[in-house]
């Protein structure tokens, strides 16, 4: 059972750094690029989240 | 709650949840490689493989979320901490656009590729940079340039329940308990931890960044704490060696492992070997799982080990094991002064180094 989720987790999280921009309906939006961010947060004037996650 | 599955729920946070309402306040970022990372900006416990920064356009951060200690890689996770700091960082950033929060100095940028044996092993072989080979890599290479204090970078991250200090994790720095030092100090559970020597601190990530400021010779840590609408300042003595953690579940190349562990001696049974008064002796209480594999030395649980290499005492160390950590590269062959069934004996001990999470 313990690994079945972790095999389902490893598949989203496979999903998730996958694409360069994450976006769903129901979910919140994450860039994957540090500078787009800086970019992005100057042009909304909103604060930054940034997770860093080493995957190895 | 296990880092994989913090994050899994952290980054498919529903948008009509109160977490995702909060993130949706925010330009989300998630980086999964280290490789042009800013390492000075956002240095942090690089043993952490998940870490978050609350910051803004113009880089200057607010708040860290994160961090760790012995006990595991996720005792300070939890999706209500983060809640906490989410709603903080907002509330930061606000005070940041009115102009009520000082600008901070950001230190100079420096990045993985500078750490020259960390290029070796990665970027050279089109390897993943992986967070802890930061850590690693730079301690070797300080190492190898003579530069390495291992008081302030092997003991990286001091553990604040030296001090007494337990919190209630998902509360963010609400005290749960203070005993020793801290309770002695004035610190009660409901106490909420604002400011360490001066500086804010909103999670246990800065909590810890800044403790680890402190200077390892300090005698005293100043903890502010917010009490009924107030905030108190409580001087909190520092104990000698408050700095020392178990590296084990680090496994640093540069932490000399000597596969035993030892108690001081008492004064009392320091008379009875007739050894000096100031002497790091320790009686061995453990032998390390390698020590027979690797052929690390011969010590058995008993055995009374009183100096490395000819020298029996030291400012810092109160064991021989510590001293051989602070004062010896891993890897050297020492050579011990033992006392074992009332002989005196030399018995030598190959230190390791660690290499097998590289």
């Amino acid at each position: 059972m313990r690994s079945f989720q972790f095999a389902v987790l490893a598949g989203l999280m496979f999903v998730v750094s996958s694409f360069p921009l994450f976006a769903d309906d129901d979910t919140v939006d994450w860039l994957s690029s540090y500078k787009d961010a800086i970019q992005e947060a100057k042009r909304t004037q909103k604060p930054i989240f940034l997770e860093y996650r080493c995957e190895a | 709650m296990e880092g994989r599955t913090f994050d899994a729920q952290v980054v498919l946070s529903p948008k009509s949840s109160p977490r995702g309402n909060l993130m949706s306040k925010y330009v989300c970022v998630r980086i999964t490689r280290m490789d042009d990372v800013d390492i000075a900006l956002f240095d942090r416990d690089w043993i952490n493989t998940l870490y978050f920064f609350i910051l803004n356009a113009d880089e200057q951060i607010y708040l860290r979320y994160g961090g760790r200690d012995a006990r595991g890689g996720e005792t300070y996770l939890d999706l209500d901490s983060i809640e906490l700091a989410l709603k903080q960082g907002l509330e930061l950033h606000r005070k940041f656009q009115l102009g009520e929060l000082p600008k901070t100095e950001r230190p100079k940028p420096r990045f993985a590729k500078e750490i020259p044996p960390l290029v070796e092993r990665t970027f050279a072989k089109n390897q993943c940079v992986e967070c802890h080979l930061i850590g690693d890599f730079d301690l070797v290479d300080r190492e190898q340039k003579g530069t390495l204090n291992k008081l302030t970078q092997m003991y990286r991250w001091p553990d604040i329940r030296v001090l007494g200090i337990e919190l209630d994790v998902p509360k963010g720095l609400l005290v749960k308990e203070a005993k020793d030092a801290a309770k002695t100090a004035g610190m009660k559970p409901g106490d909420v931890i604002a400011k360490v020597n001066g500086t804010s601190v909103w999670t246990y990530g800065d909590l810890q960044y800044f403790y680890d400021k402190v200077p390892r010779d300090a005698t005293q840590v100043n903890i502010s704490v917010d009490r009924e609408g107030k905030q108190l300042d409580l001087p909190i003595v520092l104990r000698e060696r408050w700095w020392l953690t178990d590296l084990r579940f680090r496994q640093l190349s540069v932490d000399p492992r000597s596969e035993f562990e030892s108690r001081p001696l008492t004064a009392v049974e320091k008379l009875k070997y007739q050894l000096p008064g100031n002497t790091f002796a320790a009686e061995v209480t453990r032998i390390g799982g390698f020590a027979q594999m690797l052929k690390v030395h011969e010590l058995i649980i008993g055995d009374i080990v009183f100096a490395v290499d000819g020298v029996d005492h030291d400012d810092l160390a109160n064991t021989p094991e510590l001293y051989i950590k602070l004062r010896k590269t891993a890897g050297d062959t020492v050579t011990l002064d033992v006392i074992r069934d009332g002989k005196r004996m030399k018995l030598p001990v190959r230190t390791q180094r660690m290499y097998f999470r590289k």
